[in-house]
């Protein structure tokens, strides 16, 4: 994995003579750059961020490559944050400052043969950001598929959660 | 019910949006630079992940360039060895920085001329406002320095672009095209605040460009303060509230609100909603003429920053520079905005900043170390106390050397025999001690000895110590912390080396084995003593001076320097403490034939004012002066 973590996608110069019309913009994060294994954050170097488990444990356990990143203008306390060698309590809290901003699933397009924007949309449902979020269990969940469906929603998707203690598939079959 | 889902907090999807062309790519790299981005990634439709460098990935990054002229240059290392590797160059701001690449080998053979104009790029300012990531262009022989100075009076250099300040950690609510999840740090709720959405999201969902769903729901109308760049007044520190700088030119030139109101503002964790609640709070009718500077510093600062500054009270932007030497000003009006100086009034740092910050309060008022000097000169044996603490400063030290062999001696306490120590005891003996003489001395003094736990009573003084320069700014220097350490140590080798001596043995003897191993402390007692001795204020140079005497470095001497402090504490302790019962003063001075008062008083530890403004033993309440005058 660290082998992998040592070839992610690196970008070229953009030139004029480039027409960037239908290509995908956004934004270019100064933070650093992170691979994680589906159990572990690599770095570019192969080695290994300590992130606590509390950060690590909402991830999904697919290779994603990403930007861990605090803010702009960030970069140099983001490094100090994660390069740690050495965890406590207190630089586990530190991480709460970081987020780990996914942009590409390199398993999708090897594995699945997805293209990007299918990767995309695949992380977008697998990496939640959504507004309304809640606590699912197997008590609450007739209960927000109702209040969902009078709101004119169609369907409930359910985030990714290791922490949820409903299979996606009950969810997914009850909210319809 | 309805919990919320402990989903991925600390994870989010980069936003994409479509780009419709070079325009569009330009307005958004603007936009992000604008906000303090780095620049655009540009990614290939229907691309696969590849690994390594890829033409499906690209980066789109904006460079300013500037002129500068050349001042030197140096060699390269390596390849370039035999050619330029780096010049020196200014700015016409004065700014000075070094180019070291983009040059062609042909450049580094023939470099720029010193004096000549080149014109380089670089990616952005640094937080210290030098251009990061300089890389030389090309020269310009067209120019002469005058003219780009004169272009740069017009059209000063990096006015395109803010200075770059380190913002606040904290978590970030949006990028270009998505929003960034964030949690409230006391409920642990998740935050998706309306306000963290930028507006691009929704403009660009308008379009329908945005390939990413999930950040268009979040989208606000009102975008976050953080595109803002223009300031008007006083920028916010960016070390505030940590800032630590006193140069009048900085306090001058950034805000520095005062922390009492503002304790209570570091609670939030700048959940979105409360944003916006504090960008309503900015409206003209609550941002009235007072906080102007809040005002400003919110316009160009982060929302959190925004906040405090709104919460902060309008007279403590950076205080006007007033020396507060008015005779009658009380100390506690002036302590409720400044801290008392620690050397008072007599303080002779002209810094304006310094006295902006801190008050000096004349002798009058509760300066201790003013205070004794003016007891000092008052009690007076021999003329004013400033010049006669200073000749005296030898003579503290030879004191503080002698208690130091006497520390860790295991003999009991005698008054008595104290008090008739004290009677023989001779001032001029004292300061050079003949080996012999001072034997005979100390074999008296020896009886007169302090009780083993003593040391552990000064641990309390320095604890009281502290107190006290929370109330008064008695200087009240903390011992090196080998203090306690050593003299254990030193003990321990000494009892190993005299197990077999009477106990009644001078602490000379036991002190004189252990006089190589206590010279490698003498740095020790360098550095330590003047430290101790900034407690009488101006008196702190001529100790300083003093302590590279031969005097006190006479191999015969026991330089027992870690403990002595200690022993004088503890010695001073037991004198004052040793008859609670003898309520007359002379007692007092008769047991005290080798205590200097200014020792005591200088320490301002052991002393307090009573009501009548005259300086008492802080624990048995009597008068410091009257020890001197009967002394005398």
């Amino acid at each position: 994995m660290a082998n992998a973590a040592q070839n992610v996608m690196l970008a070229h110069k953009w030139e004029d003579k480039v027409d960037p019309t239908g290509w995908w913009m956004s934004e270019k994060l100064d933070g650093v750059r992170c691979y994680w294994s589906g159990s572990k954050l690599y770095s570019r170097q192969g080695n290994e961020f300590l992130a606590p488990d509390y950060w690590k444990k909402d991830l999904p356990k697919e290779p994603l490559d990403g930007e861990l990143w605090c803010g702009r203008g960030l970069f140099q306390k983001t490094l100090s944050i994660v390069r740690r060698t050495v965890t406590n309590s207190h630089t586990d809290a530190d991480w709460k400052y970081v987020t780990f901003l996914v942009f590409d699933a390199p398993a999708r397009s090897e594995k699945h043969k997805m293209e990007y924007e299918d990767r995309v949309r695949w992380l977008e449902r697998t990496i939640q950001v959504r507004k309304p979020n809640f606590n699912c269990s197997r008590a609450t969940m007739p209960s927000v598929s109702l209040v969902v469906l009078l709101r004119g929603a169609h369907i409930v998707t359910l985030p990714y959660s290791r922490s949820s203690s409903v299979a996606p598939f009950h969810c997914a079959a009850a909210s319809i | 019910m309805l919990q919320p889902q402990s989903d991925s907090t600390y994870a989010a999807v980069v936003g994409v949006s479509r780009c419709e062309g070079q325009d569009h790519l330009l307005k958004m790299l603007k936009k992000v630079l604008l906000k303090g981005g780095e620049g655009i990634m540009l990614r290939r439709p229907n691309s696969m992940y590849e690994h390594g460098r890829s033409h499906s990935l690209l980066k789109v990054k904006h460079f300013h360039d500037e002129e500068a002229k050349v001042t030197g240059m140096e060699k390269g290392t390596g390849r370039l060895s035999a050619l330029m590797g780096k010049l020196h160059v200014v700015l016409p701001t004065g700014v000075a920085f070094k180019v070291g690449t983009g040059f062609s080998d042909d450049q580094r053979r023939r470099p720029p001329k010193i004096g000549s104009v080149i014109t380089f790029k670089y990616q952005e300012l640094s937080a210290g406002g030098h251009p990061r990531f300089p890389v030389f262009l090309r020269e310009r022989p067209e120019l002469t320095w005058e003219d780009v100075l004169a272009a740069a009076r017009k059209n000063p250099p990096f006015s395109s672009l803010r200075k770059r300040s380190i913002p606040l950690l904290q978590k970030r609510h949006s990028i270009l095209f998505s929003t960034v999840p964030s949690r409230d740090q006391e409920s642990g709720k998740k935050v998706i605040g309306e306000a963290d959405a930028d507006d691009d999201i929704e403009e660009e969902a308008k379009k329908g460009n945005l390939l990413t769903t999930g950040s268009t729901s979040a989208a606000a109308s009102s975008s976050s303060a953080a595109a803002s760049s223009s300031s008007s007044g006083k920028e916010l520190c960016q070390y505030w509230p940590k800032c630590f700088r006193k140069n009048a030119a900085h306090l001058a030139k950034f805000d520095h609100p005062a922390l009492d109101t503002v304790n209570d503002s570091d609670d939030d964790d700048g959940d979105g909603g409360d944003d916006k609640k504090a960008d309503a709070d900015f409206q003209p009718d609550k941002a009235t003429a007072k906080a102007t500077a809040a005002a400003a510093a919110a316009s160009s600062s982060d929302e959190p920053r925004a906040k405090r500054a709104r919460r902060d009270t309008p007279s403590t932007s950076p205080a006007p520079p007033s020396p507060a030497k008015s005779a009658d000003s009380s100390s506690s009006s002036s302590t409720k905005v400044k801290r008392d100086c620690w050397y008072g009034a007599d303080c002779y740092n002209s810094d304006p900043a310094h006295h902006a910050r801190f008050a000096h309060p004349p002798p009058s008022t509760s300066s201790t170390a003013a205070a004794a000097a003016s007891t000092g000169a008052g009690a007076g044996d021999s003329g004013s106390g400033y010049i006669e603490v200073t000749n005296m400063s030898q003579h503290d030290l030879s004191e503080y050397y002698r208690f130091g062999g006497d520390e860790d001696d295991d003999d009991e306490v005698d008054g008595a025999d104290a008090a008739a120590a004290g009677g023989d005891d001779d001032d001029d003996a004292m300061l050079v001690p003949d080996k012999n003489e001072s034997n005979a001395e100390l074999q008296k003094f020896n009886e007169n000895k302090i009780p083993k736990d003593q040391g552990f009573t000064m641990q309390d003084e320095e604890e009281e110590e502290k107190d006290a320069a929370a109330v008064a700014p008695a200087p009240t220097p903390s011992p090196p912390s080998n203090t306690t350490s050593r003299p254990t140590a030193a003990k321990r080798k000494r009892s190993a080396a005299t197990s077999d001596s009477s106990a009644s043995s001078g602490p000379y003897d036991g002190c004189a084995s252990d006089d190589d191993d206590s010279h490698p402390d003498l740095p020790l007692v360098v550095s330590d003593l003047p430290r101790r001795t900034r407690t009488g204020g101006t008196r702190a140079p001529s100790l300083a001076a003093a302590v590279p005497g031969d005097v006190q470095r006479k191999p015969t001497l026991p330089l027992r320097q870690p403990s002595t402090r200690r022993a004088v504490v503890a010695a001073t302790d037991s004198i004052l403490h040793s008859s609670p019962s003898s309520s007359s003063s002379s007692s007092i001075a008769k047991k005290c034939p080798f205590i200097l008062p200014e020792l005591l008083l200088a320490r301002g530890a052991l002393t307090v004012e009573n009501a009548d403004g005259d300086l008492v033993c802080k624990k048995c309440k009597q008068e410091v002066g009257d020890h001197r005058e009967t002394r005398a």
